[in-house]
């Protein structure tokens, strides 16, 4: 029984879903404009509400926090990303030609998702098709496909290229296709990027492992165009990382040899 | 059932000191004005860790309060305060003005964390069932009295409201619950709760839509 996700907004913003019900309503978020606007000013109200049990903390409490402060680092802003040149040319890069600044604005997400595209085809990442005939919008839309959360995923990815220590370490599929996987200790993310991967039965899907010892499950895709996987905080700590196809819905273990295989 | 105590007038003036021994910074006021707050954050989002003590200043007592109400216990509001404050501090070159205020910003983080504590902490032990009693008017002195113009405008919204809206507002927001606990201690549909709060949520809107600042 569905029920209209928009009434959820009120909920929502008091925090009182449950955890699933949050994931549900956050991706319906993701594409209603109304309702963000709708949590955006009851955010504002929940803030007024919470003024009504202000209550002083202890004292030590302030330079505690201050001192963690002194000690932890700030997570980037978003990046400048130079966008996709005329042609694959990596050091084009560099020119600053087509520089696209990137804001961190959610209502706004064709931005980051151009710097989506921009960041993978930045990355000289062969296996994607991009050709000189393929204009922003297309590049934006290409990325939205590949990254299924594509907001989320846009910002993972551009926070990946500002990152000083990122590595991209590439491989191929045995049955066709390329992967790589990307990453950044200092961003703390690591991605999985497909592309050209042939397509598998209905019952089959593509699933990664983090490989430190024993795999772990990764996370699972399909073979539609190209891909951008979140890898979870394993894949920073992993050995290899690897890819096998398992029965659709995935699987807590590899039943069967790995298609695709990379050593960090 | 909600007790307010009348404050004498001498608390209910604007305070303005100066440094204590302790080395308290006063605020004005109990809730900084936004802009004032938007530029400290911009500096904070630049690594300004004097901007970020001023901050903090300006609404650790908010940020406090409703972990405390959510928690009920000192200690580990105290921990989950703090961690609001890292993460502010963490996310801050990220905020974008163009969502919210800072005020809002930083309630939602800490209101988050608050609730995912209790939240997993009911997992194992029984939570403790409290009705929500509004903190009286006659504040402890412990430390200095700041006014509270804006939090008593909100306990008296929260006091125009019917009982129902008002309670469930409170179990959920004050008190953490999701909408679906709130209607099983309260033995009514979900969509009784629903309604109620949205209802709840309409009428404060309108009574507090209009905020200086």
């Amino acid at each position: 029984m569905s029920h209209d996700l928009h009434s959820d907004a009120d909920a929502y913003a008091l925090g009182a879903l449950s955890k699933t019900e949050s994931v549900q309503f956050e991706s319906h978020l993701d594409s209603c404009v109304e309702c963000m606007r709708e949590v955006a000013e009851l955010r504002e109200m929940t803030a007024q509400l919470s003024q009504a049990v202000a209550t002083a903390p202890p004292a030590a409490l302030r330079m505690e926090i201050l001192d963690q402060v002194a000690q932890t680092r700030q997570e980037p802003r978003a990046a400048t990303v130079v966008a996709a040149p005329k042609s694959h040319d990596e050091s084009a890069r560099a020119e600053g030609s087509n520089v696209v600044p990137l804001s961190a604005a959610r209502s706004r997400r064709a931005p980051a998702l151009l710097a989506a595209a921009a960041v993978v085809a930045a990355l000289g990442f062969g296996g994607w098709a991009w050709n000189s005939s393929q204009d922003a919008q297309r590049e934006a839309e290409q990325a939205q496909l590949a990254a299924s959360s594509s907001q989320q995923q846009a910002e993972q990815l551009t926070s990946l290229l500002a990152a000083r220590d990122v590595k991209a370490v590439p491989g191929t599929f045995i049955h066709g296709g390329s992967g790589k996987v990307v990453y950044s200790r200092s961003a703390g993310v690591s991605m999985l990027l497909a592309a050209d991967l042939p397509a598998l039965n209905d019952d089959q899907v593509y699933e990664a492992w983090t490989i430190k010892g024993a795999p772990v499950k990764a996370g699972t895709f399909d073979a539609n165009g190209q891909t951008a996987l979140r890898l979870p905080d394993a894949a920073l700590e992993a050995e290899s990382v690897a890819v096998t196809v398992e029965p659709a819905g995935g699987s807590d273990q590899p039943t069967s040899d790995a298609v695709f295989s990379v050593t960090l | 059932m909600t007790t307010i105590a009348l404050a004498p007038p001498a608390l209910a003036r604007l305070c303005v000191l100066p440094i204590t021994k302790r080395g308290t910074v006063v605020t004005m006021r109990s809730s900084s004005p936004s802009s004032e707050l938007a530029e400290l954050l911009v500096r904070v989002a630049g690594g300004d860790q004097a901007a970020f003590a001023q901050f903090y200043d300006a609404t650790s007592r908010t940020v406090f309060g409703i972990v405390l109400s959510v928690l009920r216990d000192r200690a580990q509001s105290e921990e989950v305060t703090q961690e609001a404050y890292v993460e502010a501090w963490k996310s801050a070159p990220k905020f974008d003005p163009r969502q919210g205020s800072p005020h809002g910003w930083l309630n939602t983080i800490a209101h988050r964390k608050a609730v995912d504590r209790v939240r997993s902490a009911e997992r194992s032990t029984k939570r403790e069932q409290r009705h929500f009693e509004m903190e009286p008017l006659t504040e402890d002195t412990s430390d200095i009295v700041v006014a509270r113009d804006e939090g008593r405008r909100v306990r008296e919204a929260l006091l125009t409201l019917p009982e129902n809206q008002r309670t469930a507002v409170q179990m959920a927001y004050f008190e953490g619950h999701t909408h679906r606990e709130v209607a099983e201690r309260l033995q009514v549909p979900l969509g009784t709760v629903k309604t109620r709060i949205r209802d709840a949520m309409k009428r404060l809107r309108n009574q507090l839509g209009e905020v200086t600042s």
